[in-house]
C-alpha cells in the first residue's frame, strides 16, 4: 500500500517496484489472452504505462484486479488492432508460441514433446474462445482467481462471471476432446481421465 | 449433441461454481444430493473438473524483459494536446469560412435576384415605349437612332416577356424558360450576355415582343424622323447613356461577388488541406502513444 501511495505521489521508483511485483502475472495473463509473446509483451508494457497515467484514479480495493483490468483492456485493444491490420495471422502466432522452448528438468525428450503437444492443444482451444470467455478462463483456471476478483477485474457482476466460466469450460471441454483424438494416448487419457 | 449440451445451463453453472467453491453451503448441499443419484450430472462435473485441471496445467512463462518504466515513457505527451487543439481550431476555422462563404454567396444570389427582378420592370417601361405607337415625343424613333439602346431594350423586353410568359404560358414557353432561368445560374455577366443574345438567339418572346414595335417603326416616314428636334435627340442620347451606365453597373455588381467567392474557395481548399494534415498528424501521434 505504501508503494501505491508513493507511486500516486509521483515517485517512479515506487511504481517500478509495483511493476516488478506484478509484471509476471500481467504478462502471463496477457500471453494467455493474446496467444503471442511479442503481442503480450506490447500489451503488458502499454498496460503499465496506462496504469501509471491513471494511478491517481485508483481509490483502493484490489490493486491486482485494478491492474489486470487495465491489462485485459490493453489486450482487447491490441487484438482489435491486430484484427484491423493482421501483420501476423492467428495461426502464425500460435506456431510461434509453441516453438518457445519450455524448461524441462529431468524430462525425457518424448515426454517433453508430448507435454508440448498438450500445451499446444490447450492454447489452440483457448484461442478458439471469444476474448471475454478466454479472459475468465485464464483468470479462474490458470491464475486461480476467485469469482469476486474476476468480477472486479472484468467489471461485470458475479452472475456474469459464473455463467462465463461455466460456458468457457464447456467449450474448452469439447475442443480438448476433439484435439485429444489426435494426441498421444497418454495425453488423451489425461484429458479424458474423469469421463 | 455434446455431453455438455445435455446438461441444462443452470445446472452447468452450478456444477462449475461448485467446482470452484463458489456456491453457498445450502446450494452446495442440494447439488451434492443430486450428484449422488444423477450419473449424468456427476459425469459432467468430472468432465468440468478434468478440463479445469488441464487448462490449469499451462505453465507460467517468464516475462521476456522488464516492464519497468523509464522517465521517457512517463513524460507527459505535449505534442498530442497541442495537435488536438490545433486540429480543433482548424476545424472551427474551416466551418466558419464555409459558413461565411454560404452567407456571402447567399447574399450575392439575393442581390443578383434583386437586379434581375428589376429588369422586367425597367424592360417593361422600355417595352411600353417601344410598343406604344402613340408616343408623341418620338421615343420609338430613339431605338432606330440608337442601335445599342434598341438592343438592350429588345433584350430586356424579351427577358421581361420571357418572365411573364413563363409564368402564364408554361406549356409552350421553352425559350422563355431558358431566359427566365438565366438569372439563377451564377454570374450576372451571363445575364448581360443572355440579355444581349436573347434577340439574336431566336428567343421567341423577345422577337414576339419586338416585332410589333418594329412594325410601328416601319410606318414612320423618314420625314417624321427628320422632324425630331435637336433637344429631342439630346434627350435620347442622355437616356441611352443612362442605360449604358446601368448596364456597366450591373456588370460591376456581378463581378465583385464572384471575385470574393473565388477567394473563399481558395481559403476553403487551403484550410481543408491543413485540416487533413493536422488530423493525420494527430491520429499518428495518438497511435504512437
Amino acid at each position: 500500500m505504501a508503494l501505491i501511495k508513493g507511486a500516486q505521489s509521483g515517485d517512479l521508483d515506487s511504481f517500478n517496484r509495483l511493476v516488478l511485483n506484478y509484471q509476471g502475472l500481467a504478462f502471463n495473463v496477457a500471453l494467455r489472452i493474446m496467444g503471442d509473446e511479442a503481442a503480450a509483451a506490447d500489451a503488458t508494457q502499454e498496460a503499465f504505462i496506462s496504469a501509471h497515467r491513471g494511478l491517481k484514479r485508483f481509490r483502493g480495493g484490489s490493486f491486482r484486479a485494478w491492474l489486470l483490468r487495465i491489462v485485459t483492456n490493453a489486450c482487447y485493444d491490441e487484438l482489435r488492432r491486430l484484427k484491423r491490420r493482421p501483420a501476423v495471422s492467428l495461426d502464425e502466432m500460435t506456431e510461434q508460441e509453441s516453438a518457445l522452448p519450455i524448461a524441462s528438468r529431468g524430462e525425457s525428450p518424448e515426454a517433453a514433446a508430448q507435454r508440448m503437444e498438450l500445451i499446444q492443444a490447450i492454447e489452440d482451444c483457448m484461442l478458439g474462445l471469444a476474448p471475454e470467455f478466454r479472459t475468465v478462463a485464464v483468470l479462474v483456471d490458470v491464475q486461480g482467481f476467485d469469482y469476486q476478483e474476476v468480477a472486479e477485474t472484468i467489471g461485470k457482476p458475479l452472475g456474469t462471471v459464473k455463467s462465463r466460466v461455466a460456458r468457457a469450460r464447456a467449450k474448452l471441454r469439447e475442443c480438448l476432446k476433439e484435439h485429444g483424438e489426435l494426441l498421444p494416448s497418454s495425453i488423451r487419457l489425461h484429458i479424458e481421465a474423469a469421463t | 449433441m455434446t455431453e455438455m449440451d445435455r446438461i441444462a445451463r443452470p445446472d452447468l453453472e452450478r456444477l462449475s461454481a461448485f467446482l470452484d467453491g463458489e456456491l453457498s453451503p445450502r446450494e452446495a448441499e442440494q447439488l451434492e444430493a443430486r450428484l449422488a443419484t444423477d450419473k449424468e450430472l456427476s459425469g459432467a462435473l468430472a468432465a468440468l473438473r478434468a478440463t479445469a485441471e488441464v487448462v490449469g496445467s499451462l505453465p507460467e512463462v517468464r516475462p521476456p524483459r522488464s516492464f519497468a518504466l523509464t522517465q521517457d515513457m512517463v513524460r507527459p505527451r505535449r505534442a498530442y494536446p497541442i495537435l488536438q487543439l490545433s486540429t480543433a481550431a482548424a476545424a472551427l476555422g474551416f466551418v466558419l469560412v464555409v459558413g461565411a462563404d454560404l452567407l456571402f454567396s447567399g447574399a450575392a444570389n439575393f442581390s443578383m435576384g434583386a437586379s434581375s427582378e428589376q429588369l422586367p420592370f425597367a424592360a417593361d417601361q422600355l417595352a411600353d415605349s417601344a410598343l406604344a405607337p402613340s408616343l408623341e415625343e418620338g421615343v420609338t424613333e430613339s431605338e432606330l437612332a440608337l442601335p445599342e439602346a434598341e438592343a438592350v431594350g429588345e433584350a430586356e423586353d424579351g427577358l421581361a416577356q420571357g418572365f411573364y410568359r413563363s409564368d402564364d404560358q408554361a406549356a409552350d414557353a421553352e425559350p422563355a424558360e431558358e431566359i427566365a432561368a438565366a438569372p439563377e445560374f451564377g454570374s450576372d455577366t451571363g445575364i448581360v450576355e443572355e440579355s444581349a443574345a436573347a434577340p439574336e438567339s431566336g428567343g421567341l418572346p423577345a422577337e414576339g415582343a419586338a416585332e410589333p414595335g418594329e412594325a410601328e417603326f416601319a410606318d414612320e416616314s423618314p420625314a417624321d424622323l427628320e422632324a425630331l428636334s435637336g433637344a429631342d435627340q439630346d434627350a435620347l442620347k442622355a437616356a441611352a447613356e443612362e442605360e449604358r451606365l446601368a448596364a456597366t453597373e450591373l456588370e460591376f455588381t456581378d463581378q465583385d461577388p464572384s471575385v470574393s467567392l473565388n477567394l473563399f474557395r481558395l481559403i476553403e481548399i487551403g484550410m481543408a488541406a491543413v485540416l487533413i494534415v493536422l488530423i493525420g498528424l494527430t491520429l499518428w501521434v495518438r497511435q504512437r502513444g
